[in-house]
């Protein structure tokens, strides 16, 4: 018997627009920690982690490990006709084949029931190891979210470049190059506000904006984003929600290639 | 002269390729360009799309709003000509029409007045209007012969609705193409047709290729079943197996050539020699001297190899179309002419880019010319008055009428100061006015849709005489486009900085702030370890996070299943199409396609990804 009451449903709205362009099928594994997926994106390349504590729920019954296969674009359909302040409870029996949704209003006056076919999906669930990171920058989601989508617009790649200085986000393409430099800022009014930078050793590492635009989906979920960033290991892009848990995008470094891929074109 | 035909799958993107549009046509050093595919709005062209010094072009692009019809056809030719003005070079046309019907082109309040082309009296004005909406033929003739720029529409076998406009559009080109060779016109048509005539012509044709109704519609048009058309590259090639001309980029094709031949050049009517009517000349023998397809062509741009990268990227880019020519010998000199006003440069939206220029030249020249004036502008009248010769009082009136045409004004103003070059200009006018009505040929053409030519010909009597002025524009668009392009691209500062910064930080890392990075980055992950603060087992902990990413990244790998044909990764996809399987993913060979003996090529392995609903 699996029982989780959401006060806050729009979170889970929100985390299902983060990932179901990256993730078209997933495993949601619940325990009696909390709610978690871990996925990749059809081209194993990326891989998502999502954490929802149990914490976070205002009921949380959880009698044994259980695993839902889901199709997040379906599921993404199913949690869309549910209001945004309405509280979402998610219940599954034991052995059953379907899991339900159910939404009510914040007057109670309105309860929808939605059941969803699950799937089985193989999946091996991988342990992703906490690592110490050469630098890591804490800065407004929505500013991250703008550099990515700006920098799309003119090439491909980008580069993530910190040193004491900043910050560094770089492109080049067909039309030219591009260079935005964020500088560590905690005189702000608000603390979400803040570009902090911690660096142990400076970095510098490429990757594809197409991933890194499906990240940004997540920016409705935070104010701000973390992203960790070490020569050897992939990047982690890292979305708190709420008080309860974590949306994580890894991803590992595009390798340079050869210099006539970037050079541009005359 | 050299004709050439060249889907480009998106003009913007092929200028961009080569820097500029002069750059891409002198790319083929050919007198016609006929480009499709230009996927361009009207509303869209500018000067550096349309515009390129020494040619002369003529835009047709997509009218319909209808869903998934905006944007994408869209046809346009380009002539290169040592100059636009009374001239007597062939390529230069001496009329030009947007669609085949005769019915574009005209505004809309003077609907009455457009003309339907001869031979096209059945079909009704929608019909006609319809396959004409989307952008898909310019006419331009060149005195010995008409040619059509078509972009043939493409339907798919599920499609009744494509299937039918179509059809239609073929139906309402061949009375079209019939009425002009009852005259004794010559034909070129060039395109993208969208029909592989002939087994021979499609990398896998099945036994029933050639049955298809279009396929069968195309081959009776050929002089081999007693139609009218010679298909030119047969006809010089007439054995040629794998001779394609387009590839189909989702699947990778071009890599095994494993295309289809429907990039085009037609021609029907008789040779340009006295003694046409003697057996054996036609114009494919005596006119034709080769005609190939151009599969050396860039059509992308260069260094992006290798093209197919297994399959990531399903849109190739780049055009999925080769260039096809052919060259003509002994086409001679035609009577003196002027570029018809269809011609880019008369374009509102181009000139409105060179009336703001004009405002400093004008400045200049505003001193020196007061005294002119009166006679120039009265030239001017001159002009128009003659270039209307057959009809005065209707060409006056429709010169009045705003149409299309809403730059108006503001040339009127700017030629009372263009004094020079307009007393000049004239002077050519009226000998280029004489000479078109004296050649009957010409105004036979022009007798089939007199209310169009006439009107066109007033409007440009009144523009020509601004086109001195504004001559040199372009050229300096394009210098300045091309050494923007041309700027190059260094990324200094992201290797310097590092390097400059590199040594102090390092140091700091052994010296002093271990101790605070740990308790910093711990205090969230394993703070009992780190409490010690050792640097080595740190450093430990890292290199087992580095081996637990390595065996992650290696499990993921593996988890794409392996083809059954090269044992190599595959490519996951998404079902597209509307049905059961919907939105459900599967793996196939990341190989491009190709003909199935060609082991190096496409597997066919499939496989759904491993999901499926739960049994009950």
């Amino acid at each position: 018997m699996l029982e989780l009451r959401l006060v806050q449903g729009s979170l889970l709205k929100k985390v299902l627009e983060a990932i179901k362009d990256l993730v078209t099928d997933a495993n949601f594994d619940c325990s009696a920690t909390g709610f978690s997926l871990q996925a990749m994106d059809s081209s194993h390349v990326a891989l998502v982690a999502l954490l929802l504590r149990s914490e976070g729920f205002e009921h949380y019954r959880c009698d044994r490990n259980i695993s839902m296969g889901m199709n997040l674009n379906n599921m993404s359909k199913m949690l869309k006709c549910a209001g945004n302040d309405d509280i979402i409870t998610i219940k599954a029996d034991d052995g059953s084949d379907t899991v339900t949704f159910m939404f009510e209003s914040p007057t109670q006056d309105k309860i929808s029931d939605f059941e969803m076919k699950l799937m089985d999906i193989d999946s091996e669930h991988l342990g992703i190891p906490e690592a110490e990171y050469h630098a890591i920058v804490r800065m407004p989601s929505a500013e991250f979210a703008r550099i990515c989508k700006d920098l799309a617009s003119i090439g491909d790649t980008v580069v993530i470049s910190v040193t004491k200085e900043g910050v560094k986000f770089s492109t080049r393409g067909d039309i030219g190059t591009a260079n935005i430099v964020l500088r560590q800022n905690t005189t702000v009014d608000k603390p979400e506000e803040a570009t902090i930078i911690e660096m142990n050793e400076p970095v510098s590492l490429t990757f594809a904006l197409r991933y890194m635009n499906s990240f940004t989906k997540a920016t409705p979920l935070s104010n701000t984003v973390t992203i960790s960033l070490s020569s050897e290991l992939p990047v982690v892009v890292e979305y708190k929600i709420a008080e309860m848990g974590y949306i994580r995008f890894y991803l590992a470094p595009k390798i340079e290639e050869d210099e006539d891929e970037t050079k541009p074109q005359v | 002269m050299k004709i050439v035909t060249y889907n480009v799958n998106g003009l913007r993107q092929r200028i961009s390729q080569f820097g500029s549009l002069s750059k891409l046509l002198n790319s083929f050093d050919a007198d016609i360009i006929c480009i499709q595919e230009t996927k361009l709005r009207r509303q869209e062209l500018t000067a550096d799309l349309a515009i390129a010094d020494g040619y002369e072009s003529f835009f047709s692009c997509t009218r319909t709003s209808d869903k998934g019809r905006t944007g994408y056809s869209g046809v346009a030719t380009f002539c290169r000509v040592k100059s636009a003005f009374s001239s007597v070079e062939a390529a230069l046309p001496i009329a030009a029409e947007e669609g085949f019907t005769g019915l574009l082109g005209c505004s809309r309040k003077d609907e009455a007045a457009a003309s339907v082309a001869e031979g096209l009296e059945e079909f009704s004005r929608e019909e006609l209007l319809k396959v004409d909406s989307e952008g898909r033929c310019i006419i331009t003739d060149h005195g010995h012969f008409v040619l059509f720029n078509l972009y043939g529409p493409r339907a798919e076998s599920d499609d009744a609705d494509r299937i039918q406009f179509k059809f239609n559009f073929l139906k309402i080109l061949q009375k079209r193409w019939e009425s002009l060779l009852r005259r004794g016109r010559r034909i070129f048509v060039l395109g993208d047709l969208n029909i592989a005539p002939c087994a021979i012509d499609r990398c896998d044709a099945g036994p029933d290729f050639e049955k298809n109704e279009f396929r069968t519609w195309f081959r009776s048009m050929l002089v081999e079943s007693g139609g009218h058309f010679f298909d030119v590259f047969r006809a010089k090639n007439p054995n040629r197996r794998e001779a394609f001309t387009c590839w189909p980029s989702n699947t990778g094709a071009e890599q095994f050539n494993y295309g289809t031949r429907i990039d085009h050049i037609l021609c029907a009517g008789s040779c340009l020699h006295e003694e046409h009517d003697v057996d054996g000349h036609n114009l494919v023998t005596c006119h034709v001297e080769e005609c190939n397809i151009l599969t050396e062509y860039k059509r992308w741009k260069p260094g992006n190899a290798p093209r197919w990268k297994g399959g990531w990227n399903i849109k190739l880019e780049g055009s999925d179309h080769a260039p096809v020519y052919t060259s003509l010998v002994e086409i001679p000199d035609v009577s003196r002419h002027s570029t018809p006003s269809l011609a880019a440069r008369y374009l509102p939206m181009i000139h409105g880019l060179q009336t703001l220029v004009s405002v400093f030249k004008r400045r200049q020249a505003a001193k020196q010319v007061q005294s002119h004036l009166v006679s120039s502008s009265f030239s001017d009248e001159n002009i128009m008055v003659g270039g209307c010769s057959h009809s005065v009082n209707r060409s006056i009136t429709n010169c009045n009428v705003p149409g299309t045409y809403t730059s108006c004004c503001s040339l009127d103003e700017d030629c009372e100061h263009t004094i020079p070059q307009v007393d000049e200009q004239s002077e050519d006018l009226t000998e280029e006015v004489a000479c078109n009505t004296s050649i009957a040929f010409n105004r036979e053409y022009v007798s089939s849709m007199p209310n169009k030519e006439t009107k066109k010909r007033a409007r440009k009597s009144q523009q020509l005489s601004l086109r001195s002025f504004f001559q040199k524009i372009p050229n300096q668009d394009n210098t300045v486009d091309s050494s923007t392009t041309d700027t190059s691209t260094n990324q200094p500062g992201v290797v310097d900085s590092n390097d400059q910064s590199q040594e102090a930080p390092v140091m700091d890392y052994l010296g002093s702030s271990p101790k605070q990075n740990d308790t910093k980055l711990c205090a969230s992950s394993q703070g009992q370890e780190a409490q010690d603060g050792n640097c080595y087992l740190e450093k430990e902990r890292n290199n087992v996070a580095l081996v637990e990413w390595q065996r992650i990244q290696q499990l993921m790998q593996n988890s794409i299943p392996l083809c059954k044909g090269h044992r190599e990764p595959c490519v996951s996809r998404v079902v597209k199409k509307p049905g059961p399987t919907f939105g459900h993913r599967f793996y196939v060979c990341a190989r491009a396609e190709g003909p199935s003996s060609n082991p190096e090529a496409n597997c066919g392995y499939f496989r759904w990804a491993s999901v499926k609903s739960r049994p009950k």
